[in-house]
């Protein structure tokens, strides 16, 4: 073990199986290698252990027995973090929540749902169904990545534009702190005294504990909604035309943007019908009352034809509209089909600034001979290029990440942020520096230390210093990107 | 500064350097008690004072510093009086649609600070909705920033959630970024007069899957509806309880929706549902935000439950002449207790309302009271395990407490 002596090891596992039994733990090398990585398969190193609680008095012990041994720990929902946020940067422990899957409450009177860390985005959205009612934030991988996850990046998706967040829908948090204590923060009461810790747990990276339960907010479900898609020559014509929808006053539900390459792919996958010899696609949603969406629906068909648009499709049916989204939603599962592997970016820039963000992504794709597509939530200015590249070969990886690096940067110079929805993790790190000064960061790092006072949670990431005390034995086992000055 | 003991200076930097300054200074050097103040507006809300200490006012760092209205943020200085805020966004057919008190005077800052928010809360949220970014000054004079210029982020702890409703506690906002929206053309508020608070309670689970989509839903309690008639300058019943749902958008969008509304709440216990009409639905508004500041009365409290607790609350309060009006899909009811009643019958009172709220989680606090009672209470209600977390955030950003003594729950 890297970060525990031999016998603490033992002992670690031997405390642990007092806890979770045999089945709720894995420490075998061949059996860690799955948990190396997550959706950031740029960085690897295997956890020590990986145990699967069910229960909150199980995390609570073992929280406790890490910290009696020193162990760092990182809590993990799906994996499907493309920050690496789940990685165990030098060794130690990794608590998954997946077998934590229940809907505790659902209460439609309150407007709110109790639900369990493990439990997958989409779930609730199915045990939701018919009921009027939605729970909001629909990231692309909801058929895979858990709430706990979903809190912890303060995650985002399509819907978005319209919808907000993740911290817009949450109302409360139930966690074990990194110093084993069970706490509770906000719940169903909108407004109690005091700071919005709920406010500032989510988006935390996992770094101020592991989050047990989850109040969120049920939102109504749009009385009716206008799928359509904008057919254009050019990226340029697409993003001008998003521009021009939001400068005319619309808030869509949504607004996803697909050039090329990524239409070619689901095209292959799908067989929907996109047009291969167009520049991008624009999937545009809007919802709300009966009589108001289809003026709606009709002012952004002649917005999209006055900015070039060769022609605006709507989806006709029900089914056509959950072809549209299903497209939308598997884009990246399309990507295997044009690389064995991939990097996707996260950047925000001003929308009005996604022509400039776009040139840029052409043209360090073209300067470091790394393929990139885009499938991304245009309307909140949130691309996410996807670097085509094999992972086997590192000359490729060392061009990958140069090229990020240049769009990140642009991002930044261009007045937005390296990351609009997926985290800092360990992946961008690096960035904190450019996107923050010396003394935001040392706030920062005070905040850490208020809720992580010794570091063991989740140590290494987001803030370049791993805030940590008496944990400075924990090094990243690979250097990280470097942004230019 | 040379300062006498109970004695209030005050401080008016002009740009957030000069503030840093001056509490740099003042932590190295006297290491007086800092009040950031805004517009002043909320200072009665905040309980029994210090008398020692600087007033630090904002007021002059009230530049429009970003205004890209296409991409439908805003940056501004903290200082700015909201009604300001509002005369810019209008130019470009924008708003931020929190209802803020006393606009006038308020600043964005001091809102921000306080958590405002009114009516439309329901549908349009709060403060942990708009704001994208801020910068802000520790008690030390370390300046620091958080979020960004750009709708969506999420780099870096979000200390903007920290900093909304920390009433100045743990820092000074200097610069705030907000996300804005397009203006809604037509504001339509619907009375509904009810035969009893149960009634309410059923047109609350009707609303529920109403086809409409209100912005706001309001209840009050017969002397809070008095009042609200008298100051929105409209004649409606006010012998029974009342119901007032809000609509925003095209003069289409709202005329079907009261349609549907009116056959929706079609029912025997609704005695009459009423247009208001849109001159007199702004002035509804404005009174219910302003609600909060009852003047001359003994104590206003704020009590937080479930939306489900509300309609049995607003008995209780009818049943104590308590003008309460109550924000009913967020569970939130402010009142005001009568002036008629004495001391010791103010207090138990409020305990029991203070136990109505705790039975289900809830919790109930002052935002003003009057002496002899308001040094005997306690203004922010039952203690939370959470406050433990608090006071360490509080201690990492501002280890001596010079920032607003007092102004925290956990002190
Ligand atoms: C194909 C694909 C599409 C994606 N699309 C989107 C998208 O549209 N929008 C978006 O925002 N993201 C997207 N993501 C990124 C990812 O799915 C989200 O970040 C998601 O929230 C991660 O959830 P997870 O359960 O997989 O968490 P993990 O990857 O397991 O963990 C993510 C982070 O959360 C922490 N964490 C997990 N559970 C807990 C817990 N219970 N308590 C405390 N911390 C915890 C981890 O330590 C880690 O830092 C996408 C990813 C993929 C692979
Ligand atoms: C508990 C409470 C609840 C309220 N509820 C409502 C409500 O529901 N609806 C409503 O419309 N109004 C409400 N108000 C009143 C509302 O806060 C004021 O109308 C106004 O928005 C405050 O702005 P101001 O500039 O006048 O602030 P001030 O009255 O000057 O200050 C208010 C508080 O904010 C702090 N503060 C001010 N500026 C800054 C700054 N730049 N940085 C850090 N801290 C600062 C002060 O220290 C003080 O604690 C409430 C007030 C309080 C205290």
């Amino acid at each position: 073990m890297s970060s525990t002596t031999e016998s603490s090891a033992e002992q670690l596992i031997r405390r642990f199986r007092d806890v979770v039994g045999e089945d709720g733990l894995l420490y075998r090398p061949e059996e860690l290698i799955v948990y190396e990585c997550d959706g950031y398969v740029v960085e690897k190193n295997a956890p020590d252990v990986v145990v699967f609680p069910s229960t909150t008095p199980q995390i609570v012990e073992l929280v406790k027995i890490c910290n009696d041994l020193n162990v760092p720990f990182v809590p993990r929902g799906a994996g499907t973090s493309l920050a690496g946020g789940t990685l165990p940067v030098g060794g130690g422990v990794m608590i998954t929540l997946t077998r934590m899957q229940e809907i505790l409450e659902i209460n439609y009177r309150d407007r709110y749902a109790i639900v369990e860390p493990g439990l997958v985005n989409v779930h609730l959205t199915q045990a939701l169904k018919g009921s009027g009612y939605h729970y909001a934030p629909d990231p692309s991988s909801q058929g895979a990545c858990t709430l706990g996850g979903n809190v912890a990046t303060n995650s985002g998706g399509p819907h978005t534009l319209k919808y907000g967040v993740t911290v817009n829908h949450v109302l409360g948090i139930e966690y074990v702190s990194p110093q084993g204590e069970l706490m509770r923060l906000g719940g169903p009461q909108e407004e109690m005294p005091g700071y919005d810790l709920t406010g500032m747990f989510v988006g935390s990276e996992g770094t101020f504990g592991i989050c047990t339960k989850i109040w969120v907010r049920l939102t109504r479900d749009p009385a009716a909604h206008r799928t359509l898609l904008g057919i254009f020559e050019t990226v340029k014509d697409a993003t001008e035309t998003i521009s021009a929808i939001i400068g005319a006053g619309i808030i869509p539900a949504a607004l996803e943007m697909m050039d090329q390459g990524i239409i070619a792919a689901l095209e292959e996958a799908f067989h929907f019908g996109f047009p291969l010899d167009a520049g991008a696609v624009l999937l545009i949603e809007t919802d709300g009352l009966e009589v108001s969406v289809e003026q709606e629906a009709l002012d952004i068909e002649r917005l999209c034809s006055e900015n070039g648009a060769r022609e605006v499709r709507r989806a006709g049916t029900e089914a056509e509209r959950q072809l549209l989204w299903k497209c939308r939603k598997q884009a990246f599962g399309a990507i295997g089909r044009l690389s064995p592997s991939y990097c996707t970016q996260d950047g925000v820039v001003p929308r009005t600034k996604l022509p400039e963000i776009l040139e840029c992504i052409t043209e360090s794709s073209e300067r470091h001979g790394i393929r990139v597509v885009n499938v991304f939530h245009a309307g909140d200015g949130n691309i996410h290029p996807i670097l085509l590249f094999d992972e086997r070969d590192p000359e490729q990886i060392k061009r990958v990440m140069a090229a990020s690096d240049e769009i990140l940067n642009r991002c930044i110079d261009l007045g937005g942020s390296v990351t609009g929805e997926h985290g800092i993790g360990v992946e961008k790190i690096s960035f904190m520096s450019r996107l923050f000064t010396e003394d935001d960061l040392e706030i920062m790092g005070r905040i850490r230390m208020a809720m992580n006072p010794t570091g063991s949670c989740s140590p290494s990431k987001m803030l370049p210093t791993a805030g940590a005390c008496g944990m400075e034995h924990i090094e990243r086992s690979h250097p990280g990107k470097q942004a230019h000055a | 500064m040379s300062q006498s003991p109970k004695s209030i200076t005050e401080f008016s930097p002009v740009s957030a350097k000069e503030l840093a300054r001056f509490l740099r200074d003042n932590s190295k050097g006297e290491r007086s008690n800092v009040f950031p103040v805004g517009g002043r507006t909320a200072l009665q809300f905040l309980g029994p004072h210090q008398t020692t200490g600087t007033l630090l006012s904002t007021h002059q760092i009230a530049d429009v510093i970003d205004y890209p209205a296409r991409d439908m943020t805003i940056t501004v200085g903290a200082g700015m009086r909201t009604s300001d805020l509002s005369k810019i966004l209008a130019e470009e057919n924008q708003e931020l649609p929190i209802d803020i008190s006393h606009n006038q005077r308020a600043t964005i800052g001091g809102a921000i600070s306080c958590n405002v928010s009114g009516p439309r809360r329901y549908e349009q949220g709060t403060f942990r909705d708009y704001l994208i970014g801020m910068a802000a000054v520790d008690a030390e004079g370390k300046e620091f920033h958080a979020g960004g210029r750009v709708v969506k982020n999420v780099a870096g702890y979000d200390l903007c959630k920290l900093m909304i409703g920390s009433r100045g506690t743990l820092g000074v906002l200097t610069e705030i970024t907000l996300k804005v929206k397009p203006k809604q053309a037509h504001l339509e508020a619907v009375w509904i007069n009810c035969e009893s608070f149960e009634i309410i309670d059923l047109l609350c689970e009707k609303m529920l899957n109403s086809a409409t989509r209100p912005v706001a839903m309001e209840a009050f309690t017969p002397a809070a509806c008095q009042f609200v008639v008298a100051d929105a300058r409209i004649s409606f019943p006010t012998d029974y309880p009342v119901m007032l749902v809000f609509y925003e958008g095209t003069e289409k969008k709202l005329l079907w929706q009261i349609g549907m509304l009116r056959s929706e709440l079609d029912h025997p216990g609704v005695r009459s549902i009423e247009e208001v009409g849109d001159e007199s639905s702004k002035l509804l508004l404005g009174t219910l935000t302003e609600f909060p500041d009852g003047g001359d009365v003994p104590a206003t409290f704020q009590a937080n439950m479930r939306p489900s607790r509300v309609a049995s609350f607003l008995e209780y309060c009818t049943s104590r002449n308590i003008s309460a009006v109550a924000r009913l899909g967020n569970g939130i009811v402010t009142g005001h207790l009568p002036d008629d009643i004495g001391p010791e019958t103010q207090k138990s009172v409020l305990d029991e309302l203070s136990a109505h709220t705790h039975k289900d989680g809830g919790n109930l606090i002052l935002l003003n009271a009057e002496e002899p009672i308001a040094s005997e209470l306690s203004w922010w209600g039952r203690a939370e395990q959470s406050w433990s977390v608090m006071k360490a955030i509080k201690q990492s950003l501002d280890p001596s407490g010079l920032l607003n003594p007092g102004g925290t729950p956990f002190e």
